[in-house]
């Protein structure tokens, strides 16, 4: 049952963000990615994150990429230009590298777990938002507070770069 | 675990953070200062508040790690002692601080590189006025500076990982500062743009080493400690290709923000666009940055990987750090050679230089303990002297492209008729660079290639050689347009007080060090 | 988990799928009739007794109207919009405690905070995670109204779209801090357990009055109710983002609409007036049980506590139409104003207030009132400082814009 749903959500998320990349409309590639998104969140809670799931859901499909969507539709830069590349060699031979990359990956993720996942009951453990946030504010304190310098700085950088320079 | 008593361990970011607020909220009355006289003052005052704010961190860095003074046991006890007790008791040493932060002397030598660096930027930037919101523009600086000093501390994945964009999106912004320059505009989003591609990049491959670690651990029920750099290199001793591929990832993404070749194509059109003292800070203390948190990843992280310096036996991080040593001291030099433009020229010149550093990074592999020691302090005393001869070289370059209106090579014609203390400033980081002694850009190499060498890296040893020599034929060109073209425009060029300071920091700092190296290096040992 | 358990959860979804849609159909009998009643009107009366027929009259007609898709939308975004705006209003209710009837026949365990012995058919499931499963169904509503204007590639269409995406984001800020300032009092994410926490009297509006007030505020926004309804304002959109939608397309929309608005009045009851809490709910429960067993017990028990949720959720509806009688609609820069600039500052403030008071006073009963207060006082002097006239409103005329050369 549960690898059953993991083939048909797995499956999803790979026709989501192949979609996503083949799309020639900006907005459907949106819509595309969202639906990676959503693949991904239902992944989670198949690993027993229910927190996860509802974080990725919120940040990524609620803001994110309704911003994304928001700024192609105020644009009106959904259409995709034709222009030809200039660099004719270089589109095929970024396929050939990505994918002499993803068969290396698949090839190397496959051998390389040897050992069986951790119980779920670590895992439930593990994911439950009381814990995480505990590990936030203590295990992971740092870092957690360089995250709130680096949101300041864009919030700076948001303004510095929109406002219209008046020159001095 | 945190614990208030790190709070001094901590002090100069805690410091560089309150000066960045400060910075930050100095420029808050903007409102009423919109007068071209008041925003001049506006730009005066936050940029000095900068530069005395950034001189007063590093006395404390300084003072805190007690390389110059330490306060002896016996001293007597009073108000002033007690400070400096306190403060030295945060000194180097201990464990990280919540298994994140390292504090040992690898950090505090690093910090007071980037804090200098970063006040001497501050000290080119006296006399540049960033279009509006000067404000911001030194906050950011300073915000930077912060996260490359969390940066070479980092000991742990998330924090590695958030340091490098605390350090990042500031540079990004700055680099792009001149909206209304299409130049400097191109540079802030293509440093965006491959910075972003190489976050991804370096990401990716830290989850890889997690996950490794992870299924090296088992079924464990405590993974929260997982992301420590010691911690995976002990759980992913035996596994193999996943590990490999962890490895490469994380050196290609942290090649990317070193500018090695191949992964250096961002540089030129960035070091060109942006802002020349904003030039001067990435291509340094970034840099130096970026070096000491790929030494920590790679010995720390993947210590069972690391190959050896002959090549003897394949694989091992050695070898693909072989090859980018190869290509960047190769490609950087030979492709500095047709530069017309004086910042794209030394762009393509910290390309090359970075391939030396590199160099040091292979003595690591050494079979010997004192071979791998030497490498370490070969490599810091490259980062100091290069980023003291950097800085004075984008400094002058900045002084110069203010005043003459651009930094063409034409620009610098007859600059010696022109200034003649700025040419010979000027000169003397030139000729730094180039390896000229008895400056320190010589003794620099001279150690990287003897480490180099005693630990068997020989061809590479032999080919970095025969490129310093290529290079000397552009630094060489540098100094011919400033002593023997004629002059197209003889209007004197004046040297502010600032730059000047700057410069002359520079200039003694690569003389001294070139002349009197045991200043430094009994310091750079204790790492 | 075996078949049966399965079935029940399957048979649960169909009933309240089937409930809330029902619900939606006397909803909008509801409103025209109190709107009605607060034009001085009388309102549709001529179907069935009372005009009770009137939403079946609605929907044969919008069910036999001509499907029309116009010729330039984009086609699957145009057909997918309608039914992405609908499944996040229906997907909501899956953590929403309508009442407490436990089929393990033992009403007490309704107010156990461990949950042991407890089969309560009243709601779906009990996440851990409850709350914020709500803030992230309500964070991808948005996607229904902003495919929806993008699609149908009409300018007002459009305009819509952009207006309810832009608003949409804005004011899940400031909802977010209302909730997770509840999460916060009550020490957990999950809706049942607030809800029990509330036993007593002691209902979530008295700590959260600020959290409260900035819900309603915030929910109205989010719901893309009037006063805060710009994305289909008639006056200047036409008809906003579904102008180009008829038919059971557009009854989709309106569904979803009027769905998310009864969830929100749903979870302002479970947050803030105590869920499906009714004073003398225990006694009734251990009466009954005594005087009947404890199937008798549990079943009555139930029964109230729904009927209790479904009465309280009733007057929110009530105040919500009362809202849209009473109050104009704002204008947009005063919209995106109030959402970053009142609302958002407000709500963390008002986290700070609940931190430091909780951990300060951890008598439950004391800390309230002082956050009760504490509340109302911050309200005072937000509205005090609104009330000051504005002499100049930054709005740059059309005719005023000068172009940057």
């Amino acid at each position: 049952m549960e690898l059953i749903l993991f083939l048909i959500t797995a499956l999803i998320a790979i026709v989501g963000a192949v979609a996503m990349l083949v799309s020639r409309n900006a907005v459907h590639s949106a819509l595309f990615l969202l639906l990676n998104f959503a693949a991904i969140a239902v992944l989670f809670l198949l690993l027993q994150a229910p927190f996860l799931f509802t974080i990725q859901l919120t940040v990524y499909a609620g803001a994110i990429m309704v911003l994304f969507l928001f700024v192609v539709m105020l644009l009106g830069a959904e259409k995709v230009e034709d222009t030809p590349d200039r660099i004719a060699w270089q589109q095929p031979l970024a396929l050939l590298l990505g994918l002499a990359l993803l068969v290396v990956s698949v090839v190397v993720g496959l051998g390389g777990a040897t050992n069986p996942p951790p119980e779920s009951e670590a895992l439930i453990q593990f994911s439950d938002p009381r814990t995480l946030g505990a590990l936030l504010f203590t295990d992971y304190l740092l870092p957690f507070e360089v995250t709130g310098f680096i949101l300041l700085i864009a919030v700076i950088g948001v303004v510095v770069l929109n406002q219209r320079g008046r020159k001095i | 675990m945190f614990q208030l008593t790190d709070i001094p361990r901590l002090l100069p970011e805690i410091l560089l953070l309150v000066l960045a607020l400060l910075v930050l909220g100095s420029d808050i009355l903007e409102r009423w200062g919109r007068t071209p006289a008041a925003q001049l003052e506006r730009v005066k005052s936050s940029a000095s508040l900068t530069a005395i704010g950034l001189g007063m961190v590093l006395f404390v860095a300084l003072l805190q790690s007690g390389y110059i003074y330490r306060l002896p046991e016996t001293a007597p006890v009073n108000f002033f002692t007690n400070i400096i007790r306190n403060l030295q008791s945060g000194g180097p040493g201990g464990e990280p601080i919540a298994g994140a932060f390292a504090t040992d002397h690898l950090t505090m030598i690093a910090r007071l590189l980037i804090i200098g660096a970063a006040l001497v930027t501050s000290l080119l930037c006296l006399d540049v006025r960033p279009s509006a919101h000067p404000g911001e523009f030194y906050a950011l600086i300073i915000f930077s500076t912060l996260g490359m000093c969390l940066m070479v501390g980092a000991n742990e994945f998330l924090l590695a990982y958030l340091a490098i964009e605390l350090t990042s999106i500031p540079l990004y912004l700055l680099a792009g500062y001149f909206r209304n320059d299409p130049r400097s505009a191109e540079a802030g989003l293509k440093y965006f743009l491959f910075g972003a591609i190489s976050s991804a990049i370096l990401l990716y491959g830290m989850s890889l080493a997690f996950g490794a670690a992870l299924n090296g651990v088992g079924s464990a029920t405590n993974f929260n400690d997982l992301t420590r750099f010691d911690r995976i290199g002990t759980f992913t001793a035996s596994s193999g290709g996943l590990i490999t591929l962890a490895m490469l990832f994380i050196v290609a993404g942290m090649g990317y923000k070193l500018a090695v070749v191949p992964f250096h194509s961002w540089s030129p059109d960035v070091y060109e666009g942006a802002p020349t003292p904003i030039t001067a800070f990435i291509s340094t203390a970034s840099k130096a940055a970026g070096f000491i948190l790929l030494f920590r990843l790679l010995t720390k992280t993947f210590p069972a990987m690391t190959g050896s310096p002959t090549l003897d036996t394949a694989g091992g991080w050695t070898a693909v750090l072989a090859v980018l040593a190869l290509l960047t001291v190769v490609i950087g030099n030979l492709a500095a050679l047709p530069q017309t433009n004086v910042k794209r020229l030394l762009a393509y010149s910290s390309i090359a230089h970075a391939g030396f550093v590199v160099l040091g990074l292979l003595a690591w592999a050494a079979a010997q303990p004192f071979d791998r020691e030497q490498g370490l302090t070969a490599l810091l005393y490259y980062l100091f002297i290069y980023s003291l001869t950097n800085l004075g070289a984008f400094g002058a370059l900045a002084l110069i492209g203010q005043q003459t209106g651009g930094d063409d090579l034409t620009h610098l014609r007859g600059l010696s008729r022109r200034n003649l203390p700025l040419a010979l400033l000027f000169t003397v980081c030139i000729l730094s660079l180039a390896g000229i002694p008895p400056l320190g850009g010589f003794f620099a190499k001279f150690y990287i290639f003897m480490v180099g060498w005693q630990s068997g890296a020989t061809w590479l040893v032999v080919i970095a050689v025969v490129m310093t020599i290529v290079s000397l034929y552009y630094y060489l060109r540098l100094l011919k347009a400033m002593f023997i073209e004629p002059a197209t425009d003889l209007t004197p060029v004046s040297l502010p007080r600032g730059i000047g300071a700057a410069l002359a920091i520079a200039v003694v700092g690569v003389l001294v060090l070139g002349i009197f190296p045991n200043l430094i290096l009994s310091v750079l040992e204790r790492v | 988990m075996d078949w049966l358990t399965i079935l029940i959860i399957v048979i649960q979804c169909f009933v309240i799928t089937l409930a809330v849609t029902t619900a939606f159909a006397y909803l909008t009998l509801f409103e025209r009739r109190i709107l009605a009643r607060l034009q001085n009107r009388v309102g549709p009366n001529r179907a069935g007794p009372a005009g009770l027929l009137q939403p079946a009259a609605d929907a044969v007609k919008l069910f036999f109207k001509e499907d029309i898709v116009p010729a330039m939308a984009d086609k699957p975004v145009y057909l997918l919009a309608p039914a992405v705006a609908v499944i996040p209003a229906l997907i909501i209710w899956a953590v929403i405690p309508f009442g407490c009837l436990n089929l393990n026949w033992d009403y007490q365990a309704c107010y156990d905070p461990a949950r042991t012995n407890l089969w309560n058919i009243l709601q779906i499931t009990d996440l851990n995670i409850g709350v914020l499963y709500v803030l992230a169904v309500t964070s991808i509503g948005v996607y229904g109204i902003t495919l929806a204007g993008w699609a149908s590639n009409n300018k007002y269409s459009m305009l819509g779209g952009i207006r309810s995406s832009a608003q949409l984001i804005s004011y899940e800020l400031a909802l977010g801090c209302a909730v997770l300032s509840v999460v916060m009092t009550y020490g957990t994410l999950s809706t049942h357990e607030i809800v029990t926490q509330q036993q007593g009297g002691l209902w979530g509006i008295i700590p959260q009055l600020l959290g409260f007030v900035l819900y309603m505020i915030a929910a109205t926004a989010e719901v893309v109710r009037a006063p805060f309804d710009l994305v289909e304002a008639e006056q200047e959109l036409t008809g906003g983002y579904n102008t180009e939608y008829g038919s059971m397309k557009f009854a989709l929309f309106f569904m979803a609409e009027y769905i998310k608005l009864i969830a929100v009045s749903a979870l302002a009851v479970t947050f803030f007036f105590g869920g499906w809490h009714f004073p003398g709910l225990d006694i009734l429960g251990r009466e009954v049980t005594a005087l009947a067993g404890p199937v008798a017990g549990s079943i009555v028990f139930g029964i109230v506590s729904l009927g209790a949720f479904l009465l309280k959720v009733v007057v929110f509806l009530f105040i919500s139409v009362w809202v849209r009688a009473s109050w104009p609609r704002l204008r947009y820069d005063r919209l995106m104003d109030l959402g970053w600039k009142w609302l958002l500052p407000v709500g963390l403030l008002n986290l700070v207030y609940t931190t430091v008071v909780i951990i300060l006073i951890p008598d439950r009963v004391v800390h309230s009132w002082v956050l009760f207060g504490l509340g109302a006082i911050t309200i005072a002097i937000a509205i005090g400082f609104n009330r000051t006239p504005k002499p100049i409103d930054n709005v740059t005329l059309v005719k005023d814009i000068q172009l940057p050369n």
